[in-house]
């Protein structure tokens, strides 16, 4: 069967709790992963995924359909990414995973970015509240960081 | 002409205005000590009690970590011991050093003072908070250059000249051997890198003028960051007068503007002098940016990673070398007629940043306050490592 050029061939893609999202391959192969595999002629049967579920699943394919697409401009690229990243804490982590395990570099990029913003400007202390992180430094620790970094902390 | 890019100029306004100010009654407190303004409450995702990013893979916070200005990773290293240790990690120093556009150095003096500030720029700078004072290990000094991330200053205290190498970001400092100055002399001063030898050198090189001569005699003296030793004379350096302007660096080598001319006959040109085989190069200017009389407040610098001159007499030309140290090579980048600039850069006291469609950025000011500006790359690199192992004491100017 001939497939006209509009037209794509589909990859089925299993997620870790089992979910089958049916993609089409030119969107697909936008995950280095997924893109070598094809190459190597081992795309026929469902694809597990066992590393993804099916909703962060569904969120990456979501971003590929659209960085596929050859009609979106730059600009619309941009606003849309920008919505794109705005999610709470536990949804970025399993973004940032599979866009990781997928190999997915302009995906990574833009969420490593978004936690850059996240993290940009804010003292220590705020740091750790947004991301719950544990300061295991010991007072003198802490004191000689902070001499160290005063310039910083004028 | 329109030369100032509105934000860095607005922001140079104000620094200025504050350092007069605080020059003059001493009693008003910088603005870059108010820093909690800007910590207010942002949306940042609902926080749950769980932290998910310290089980991210290394290789993705370091990537997080370089869409980080300088003055978060300092805030980063205090967050827990993993961050410090992932910020003081050499591969992260390397990598944060080649994907972070440089800062800006800027050193602000008042007319008549002696006492100079040194203030960074971050590259993504909004407003006045982007801007931090460094801590100076001298109050009589001046900046020699930038390499690497690491400031070359220099001080002259009791006919010596007292050379500092001091890392902005971390603090580290250290401290060369002193070395004599001769008031019959006038000097210039290099700081660069060589990859080929893996060394960083400060070269001093001092000229004398005898009235009724028709030439100058240099003579350069070089030391060896790491060398343990004492700064050694090479005795070989061009005959020219070197005007007095900064050496800019660029890969593995240093630039001055000097008079190549004999006698009254004053030529600007190139002189180049490479860090790892010691060797001077004369690089003539192009013959036809003479040809409209440019030739004396020649601007050198660079501009996309490439060396630039700038002049301006009836109008303003910037050449770029797209081959450095190829004089063939020069290519007229910019010309703008009917314009007329001040003898802008005799000491490069304005630095060209870039232009576009006819505008020419200049960082710089022309009032009664003194302004340098340098670029410089932001790097975690330890002075330690700069050693290689050679006994020299590093000082910490942050807990000084």
């Amino acid at each position: 069967m001939s497939l006209s050029p509009s037209t794509s061939k589909m990859l089925s893609l299993k997620s870790s709790d089992g979910k089958v999202l049916e993609v089409e391959e030119h969107v697909a192969v936008l995950c280095e992963t997924i893109k070598s595999l094809v190459e190597d002629g081992c795309a026929d049967s469902p694809i597990p995924l066992a590393n993804v579920d099916g909703a962060t699943l569904g969120n990456v394919m979501e971003w590929c359909k659209k960085h596929a697409d050859q009609k979106a401009s730059a600009d619309d690229l941009e606003d849309w990414d920008a919505e794109f990243v705005e999610r709470d804490q536990g949804e970025l982590y399993h973004l940032i995973m599979a866009a990781n395990y997928l190999n997915i570099k302009g995906l990574l990029d833009l969420i490593c970015q978004k936690v850059a913003d996240m993290i940009k400007g804010k003292h220590p202390e705020k740091i750790r509240e947004i991301f719950n992180i544990e300061n295991d430094f010991t007072p003198e620790q802490q004191e000689q960081i902070r001499k160290d970094n005063s310039w910083a902390f004028e | 002409m329109a030369m100032e890019k509105g934000r860095l100029h607005s922001m140079l306004e104000s620094l200025m205005q504050q350092h007069e100010e605080e020059n003059s009654d001493n009693t008003r407190a910088m603005a870059t000590s108010d820093k909690e303004s800007n910590m207010t409450e942002e949306k940042t995702g609902a926080s749950d009690e769980e932290d998910r990013i310290s089980k991210l893979p290394h290789h993705v916070v370091m990537d997080i970590f370089c869409k980080l200005p300088i003055k978060s990773l300092m805030y980063c290293r205090c967050v827990c011991k993993a961050w410090r240790d992932l910020v003081l990690d050499p591969c992260f120093a390397t990598q944060h050093l080649t994907t972070r556009p440089p800062t800006t150095i800027l050193t602000l003096q008042c007319d008549g003072e002696r006492k100079r500030n040194i203030y960074m720029v971050e590259p993504e700078a909004s407003d006045l908070d982007a801007i931090t004072k460094v801590k100076i290990p001298n109050l009589g000094i001046q900046i020699v250059g930038s390499c690497n991330g690491l400031l070359c200053l220099c001080a002259e205290q009791n006919s010596h000249h007292c050379f500092y190498i001091l890392n902005p970001f971390t603090g580290e400092c250290m401290t060369l051997p002193k070395i004599k100055t001769d008031p019959k002399h006038t000097s210039v001063s290099g700081f660069g890198f060589s990859s080929k030898t893996n060394q960083y050198k400060v070269i001093r090189i001092s000229c004398r003028w005898e009235p009724g001569s028709s030439s100058t005699k240099a003579e350069a003296e070089i030391y060896t960051v790491g060398s343990g030793g004492s700064w050694r004379e090479i005795g070989y350096a061009p005959d020219y007068y070197f005007l007095g302007g900064y050496a800019i660096f660029l890969n593995g080598a240093l630039y001055w503007i000097v008079d190549g001319g004999i006698g009254e006959h004053f030529r600007e040109l190139v002189c180049a002098f490479d860090i790892g085989n010691e060797q001077f190069l004369k690089i003539p200017l192009p013959v036809s940016y003479f040809s409209e009389q440019h030739g004396f407040w020649t601007n050198i610098g660079v501009l996309e990673g490439r060396l630039y001159v700038c002049g301006a007499y009836s109008g303003v030309e910037i050449w770029v070398m797209n081959d450095n140290g190829v004089e063939e090579s020069w290519t007229k980048e910019v010309v703008l007629q009917n314009v007329r600039v001040q003898p802008f850069s005799q000491h490069s006291w304005a630095q060209l940043i870039g232009h576009s469609e006819g505008t020419l950025f200049f960082c710089g000011c022309e009032r009664r306050s003194r302004i340098d500006v340098f670029p410089l790359i932001a790097s975690f690199l330890s002075l330690d490592d700069i050693l290689m192992g050679a006994s020299s004491e590093v000082l910490n100017v942050h807990s000084m």
